[in-house]
């Protein structure tokens, strides 16, 4: 009989304590949404350029058919793009090819103020675009930024920028 | 005398005819699974001025194993009997059409093996009016696995506007070259549509990679002052920088 109410108590004390432990867990709040145009804002160095044959990749061509780092072919390094608050951008071009399709100076606008997946270049009559590549990597400074050629409205080359904050 | 006449308008009537029908493909490269658009002139031939339907005639003429004709080969042709093989006329120039092909292995119900090189004319409905496109024109289908080759372009399908890789790969090359020690220089022209050189040709050092490979990169709007003209095709010669009779034959890139 002692046994057995000792068993119980020991019973119902287990009740108590896994009820009072079932408390929903408190997370740190997730915090504001990142600014993503604020993070677009800068000086942009261009540090590497990637071109990539969608044609070879999609038949599954060796690595060195697919993807080759063009970087050292141009003087790519002397390529700088400057994304202002107000707007506008600036090109210094330096012995480099333009990446911008020729623009130098202009304005700038995205896609989606919120959610930007493409900035849009305009000098006077000419508007040229990038799409981002990806913002992973903007807290470290880094951004990368995406351009596909078409023909006959078929993608076959893909160039990949990336570029560093100064 | 009289022979000299004779041979005199053997060679006219051979330059008549080489200045008639042409073909050409955009792209200018594809495989047998890439749709792409077949360009035929027929100016100079019995179709020239023909204001009826056109088909094309084709066939395979390298690759193939048994029962090579395109199934569109029927004869009398028809817009309704064969749609596939119907010629589109020119809104432009009325003796050049147009045929739109969604994939080769579709075509000519063949696996891609078998279509390496395309034989075709162009025809009226029968062949009994007795117009068509003269003589057989071809044209070469690119293979559908990578193959290295002595001129290889990466990447394959490029734009004037675009970063060109020019390679010299010696192991695939054929005589003196295929041997030849050192390192290479390079030389680049650029022309317009109507094949006029656009801007000076180009004198560069080729990047030696090693194991005969040799490497040049460009982007002919950028290395070539045009004016604004469209470049429709570059070629270019490697030529050895230790004996310069050492070269490459003249390679091209055309451009869509």
């Amino acid at each position: 009989m002692k046994s057995k109410n000792i068993y119980k108590a020991a019973i119902a004390l287990t009740l108590v304590v896994v009820v009072m432990g079932c408390r929903p867990d408190e997370f740190a709040p997730i915090g504001e949404a990142p600014d993503r145009l604020s993070q677009l804002n800068g000086v942009w160095n261009l540090t590497t350029v990637i071109q990539i044959d969608l044609d070879a990749q999609s038949k599954g061509f060796p690595d060195f058919a697919q993807r080759q780092d063009v970087t050292g072919s141009f003087d790519f390094s002397d390529f700088s793009l400057t994304l202002d608050a107000d707007g506008s951008f600036t090109v210094v071009e330096g012995n480099s090819p333009n990446i911008v399709g020729g623009l130098t100076n202009g304005t700038w606008v995205a896609d989606n103020d919120e959610f930007p997946s493409t900035v849009i270049f305009t000098e006077g009559q000419t508007s040229n675009s990038l799409a981002i590549g990806s913002f992973a990597d903007v807290s470290n400074n880094r951004i990368s930024f995406t351009l596909v050629r078409l023909q006959s409205e078929v993608p076959v080359v893909r160039y990949e920028y990336f570029f560093t904050k100064q | 005398m009289k022979k000299t006449i004779y041979t005199l308008f053997i060679m006219v009537l051979s330059v008549v005819v080489a200045q008639a029908q042409s073909i050409s493909t955009n792209p200018p490269k594809f495989t047998a699974e890439d749709p792409f658009t077949l360009t035929v002139d027929v100016t100079g031939t019995s179709l020239a001025g023909y204001t009826g339907d056109v088909f094309i005639w084709s066939w395979i003429s390298e690759g193939c194993s048994a029962d090579c004709d395109a199934p569109t080969n029927v004869n009398p042709a028809s817009a309704s009997s064969v749609p596939e093989a119907l010629m589109t006329r020119d809104g432009s120039n009325p003796d050049v059409y147009h045929l739109e092909i969604g994939k080769l292995t579709e075509f000519f119900s063949k696996p891609p093996s078998e279509l390496v090189r395309i034989g075709l004319k162009l025809k009226s409905g029968d062949w009994g009016d007795g117009l068509q496109s003269d003589n057989d024109l071809f044209y070469d289908v690119e293979p559908l696995v990578f193959t290295p080759s002595v001129d290889r372009v990466f990447p394959s399908r490029v734009n004037p506007e675009d970063i060109v890789s020019l390679y010299l790969d010696q192991n695939y090359a054929e005589g003196d070259l295929k041997f030849g020690v050192g390192d290479f220089s390079i030389s680049i022209s650029a022309y317009d549509v109507d094949g006029n050189q656009l801007g000076s040709t180009l004198e560069m050092d080729a990047d030696n990679l090693g194991e005969g490979v040799h490497l040049v990169r460009i982007i002919p709007t950028f290395n070539f002052d045009t004016g604004g003209t469209a470049i429709k095709r570059v070629a270019y010669t490697f030529t050895n920088k230790t004996d310069a009779t050492i070269a490459s034959p003249e390679f091209e890139v055309i451009f869509p």
